[in-house]
């Protein structure tokens, strides 16, 4: 009896792994979804400037350390109120 | 029972693998923005209606806000910060000191602010409230920097791929330019030495000498040293 019990354990395991594999592969890059809502603040993403046809890997290469933001808008940190209180009742 | 069993651990697995992508932790931080500055326009109507009719309702309503407020606020930070810590882990060797370093405080960061929900949701008085606020507020310069360090990190990283890029077209390089090959490869080190002071700096962040301005002036530099280098090589012939 336990044979069948090992592969019904096995089996979604195999799988998973091999989920989690294509998952790491595939890692996605930062890219916020976007919204309807005009109130709602949106950070810029970035996008990569596209390859033109014919560019050299060199050339590619070139426009790439241009794209480089130092301030990444996608990093920026939280803008909150940083003094949030009450008026003390008398 | 096992096929169930199976099923819950398969599914379970793979949403909390999921649910750590650095696209989604970005997604909750912008969400947690969104949230916190709905609960911070309820607080400022509260707050000013309390003011100006000062009855046991208003008070109670102002008090409610408030606290909404500061978890709201709280929840954003903590959400920003595990995005943060997902990307440094993302852009970043693990192996590298620096990074784990950095990791490993953003982590114990993200652990204090997650203990805090409760203590700001509570308090039963103005001044009750306003004393968790100001605590919480008091800690925010320590975890500016946190952030900063890891801002900083993550440029700096991607400054390093980029080096050994632009390395590696060099060494491919046919040319029999040896005035520019020597200039583009001084340029690049001088790239190389920029970024490389910024990591020395990186874990001084605790420090009050730690200037997050001066570090990024000086990866700004390396970028357009850099720059300058890869385009000087793009035009050899």
């Amino acid at each position: 009896m336990r044979s069948p019990k090992l592969i019904l354990l096995l089996i979604p395991g195999t799988i998973f792994l091999l989920a989690l594999a294509v998952f790491i592969a595939k890692l996605p890059k930062p890219t916020p979804n976007k919204t309807e809502n005009p109130e709602v603040v949106v950070i810029p993403t970035n996008t990569p400037a596209p390859t033109p046809i014919g560019q050299t890997p060199l050339q590619a290469f070139v426009q790439s350390v241009s794209d480089l933001q130092v301030n990444d808008p996608q990093l920026t940190p939280p803008n909150f109120d940083r003094k949030i209180s009450l008026p003390v009742a008398k | 029972m096992w096929v169930l069993l199976s099923l819950v651990l398969f599914f379970g697995s793979i949403g909390s693998v999921f649910a750590q992508s650095v696209g989604d932790l970005y997604s909750k931080s912008v969400q947690a923005g969104n949230d916190y500055r709905q609960k911070y326009s309820t607080y400022q109507v509260n707050k000013n209606q309390n003011i100006q009719y000062q009855t046991a309702a208003t008070r109670i309503a102002a008090l409610s806000a408030t606290k909404d407020v500061l978890v709201s606020r709280n929840s954003w930070q903590i959400a920003y910060l595990t995005y943060l810590r997902s990307y440094l882990a993302q852009q970043t060797d693990i192996a590298n000191y620096t990074q784990t370093v950095v990791y490993l405080d953003l982590e114990t960061e993200i652990n204090t602010l997650n203990s805090q929900q409760g203590t700001l949701n509570s308090g039963d008085t103005e001044t009750d409230v306003n004393n968790n606020a100001s605590a919480w507020e008091k800690r925010l310069s320590t975890s500016d920097r946190l952030a900063d360090a890891a801002i900083l990190q993550i440029t700096s990283t991607k400054l390093a791929d980029l080096q050994k890029q632009l390395q590696t077209f060099i060494d491919a390089s046919a040319s029999q330019d040896t005035t520019t090959l020597n200039l583009i490869k001084q340029k690049l080190q001088n790239s190389i030495d920029l970024r490389t002071a910024v990591d020395k700096n990186i874990n001084s962040y605790k420090d009050y000498s730690f200037s997050r301005n001066n570090l990024l002036v000086q990866l700004t530099q390396s970028k357009q040293a850099l720059f300058e280098a890869s385009t000087l090589l793009s035009q050899l012939k």
